[in-house]
């Protein structure tokens, strides 16, 4: 992540745009602060006393997932900038401050993270080659989300047929067709889910819906629609910050960009920013029902939309198409937003499938980064006399504290936190002596 | 005593569930989402929705606090953060019919919660 003048630029003026979101109440990134906002804006909440929601509700995420992936990527995150963007607008008295302070923690943020990555690489014991290895599941877990949705919503059994369906296509669909094993597993999974939703709602019929709630609803859509330019301008720059290379949009794309943007412009580089877009667009579709549903109840929209506008920077030539495509990904959506919340109104099975997808997900890249964070330990701990079965020891002693101590830091965060950790106990050992390199 | 009605939605259903009736195993429980819980909560179907989600502010509760109010909704674990008896009691004194959670910690919030629910 380089720090250059354009860079500290598009990053200072994002958090600058979204501080001043927040302070407005025009958008905010964390779900939960959003029905908050009405609250103040209606007057029944004081600035002060929303300060401390929204702090108590993101405080983990930022120290943890934030950090944490920040440092173990070298790109900065949404729960790194724009979490924190949200409590420094909320929490600014004045409407000129929000931007100002917004400006200059992504100042901070920018800095601080390139410094610190930049002392881990040059450390003794490799850190940041090994932290390579974390990633190394992710899109393969990922690709396990829909057969870990289905068991959860249609149990054990429709499970485990449709996993054994899965990994047949998993093994012999590469070898007659040029699509990757992952893509096989996660189209598969995906038409099985929805196959499976679909038959289950025709079974059912039409149930009773609280759908004529939504639709009480269109001043609040109406406001945010009065909001257009600027949730557009954040649209943009949250987009350009992707095709800078400086911006990662979510755990299940951060890991492999890394990697990608770390291969310099190959052809091995292109194809998997294409595979973690698309993964970035599967976990976008997901996270439609919560965002419009919360968008539309309260009138607060999120600073990155349906989060479509990650996908865009990631695949855009240029950063001006870039920045052209986040906004009118924005306008399209705000557009549909008042159609999106009546649809899902109608069809409340389709919340509770969003609940099981984003809870699989969750669970499926948890799963991979841990495995991968393991595996990372072991191999710095392998480049030291304290050999890989060493460095295993040390990462599972942090996880496994983190555990009994009631999970300070989030399950997202701990394998690559508990790498990092690894990394700097082996560093220092072998300063004092106790680890040599071998 | 008549047993609990508890609708789950949000995160982590299946857990959730599990994680209730073992804190309590006469406990109704119907899983739903948050904005099928809202019609339940209305014409007392259920008496408490339980949520979970990674803040235990956001997916977790955050469309009750839009349907059913603030004032019947709060978060009685964060995240990063542990359940606290003595603040689960208080909200329970408010009023407060909606729990969200961080989905990290279910075991733990929701077997106090259950606790200090029963006690009432």
């Amino acid at each position: 992540m380089e720090v250059n003048a354009l860079n500290v630029i598009i990053v200072m003026v994002a958090c600058a745009v979204t501080a001043y979101l927040s302070h407005m109440g025009m958008a905010v990134f964390h779900d939960g602060i959003r029905p908050v906002i009405p609250e103040y804006i209606e007057g029944r909440m004081h600035r002060t006393e929303m300060t401390t929601v929204a702090f108590g509700l993101s405080v983990g995420f930022i120290a943890s997932v934030g950090i944490g992936n920040a440092l173990a990527t070298n790109l900065l995150n949404p729960w790194l900038l724009f979490l924190a963007t949200d409590i420094i607008g909320i929490a600014s008295p004045k409407k000129w401050l929000a931007p100002i302070l917004g400006g200059l923690y992504g100042l901070l943020c920018l800095t601080g993270i390139g410094g610190i990555n930049m002392v881990l690489t040059g450390l003794p014991v490799d850190l940041i080659g090994g932290m390579g290895e974390v990633g190394n599941y992710v899109v393969t877990g990922f690709a396990i989300f829909p057969v870990i949705a289905i068991i959860m919503q249609f149990g054990f059994k429709t499970g485990a047929i449709t996993a054994v369906i899965v990994l047949v296509f998993r093994f012999l669909g590469p070898s007659f067709t040029p699509i990757s094993g992952d893509a096989w597993t996660m189209m598969v999974g995906v038409i099985a889910l929805v196959v499976l939703c679909v038959a289950k709602d025709a079974k059912n019929g039409k149930k009773e819906s609280d759908a004529d709630n939504l639709n009480i609803f269109s001043e609040r859509v109406a406001r945010i629609r009065k909001n257009l330019p600027f949730l557009m301008a954040s649209g943009a720059l949250i987009a350009l910050a992707c095709s800078v290379h400086i911006f990662a949009g979510s755990d299940v794309s951060m890991f492999d960009l890394s990697k990608a943007y770390a291969m310099g412009d190959t052809a091995e580089a292109s194809v998997l920013i294409r595979t973690v877009a698309t993964n970035e667009f599967m976990r976008g579709l997901s996270f439609i029902p919560l965002i419009a549903t919360t968008a539309v109840t309260t009138g607060v929209y999120g600073v990155a939309g349906f989060t479509f506008v990650y996908v865009a920077g990631y695949l855009s030539p240029n950063p001006i198409i870039a920045a052209v495509l986040g906004a009118v990904i924005i306008l399209v959506e705000v557009m549909l937003l008042g159609l999106i919340g009546k649809f899902l109104g109608k069809f409340p099975t389709m919340r509770d499938a969003s609940d099981n997808i984003r809870s699989s997900m969750n669970t499926c890249v948890e799963f991979a980064l841990l495995i991968g964070s393991i595996a990372a330990c072991a191999t710095m701990g392998a480049s030291t006399t304290a050999g890989a079965a060493g460095g295993f020891i040390l990462g599972g002693m942090v996880y496994l504290i983190n555990e009994m101590t009631g999970r300070k830091i989030m399950r997202m965060a701990i394998g690559p936190v508990a790498a990092i950790a690894t990394g700097i106990i082996l560093n220092l050992t072998y300063l004092i002596g106790l680890t040599p390199l071998i | 005593m008549i047993a609990m009605r508890i609708a789950i939605g949000g995160m982590l259903k299946n857990e959730m569930q599990q994680a209730i009736l073992k804190a309590d195993p006469t406990a109704e429980t119907i899983i739903t989402t948050d904005m099928g819980a809202v019609p339940m909560l209305r014409n007392g179907q259920v008496d408490y929705y339980f949520g979970a989600c990674e803040s235990g502010g956001g997916a977790a509760i955050s469309i009750l606090i839009g349907m059913i109010g603030y004032s019947k909704c709060c978060t009685v674990c964060k995240t990063g953060g542990r359940p606290k008896k003595e603040e689960i009691k208080k909200y329970v004194a408010e009023g407060k019919i909606c729990f969200g959670m961080a989905v990290s910690n279910i075991d733990e919030t929701v077997s106090m919660l259950i606790e200090v629910l029963k006690a009432q």
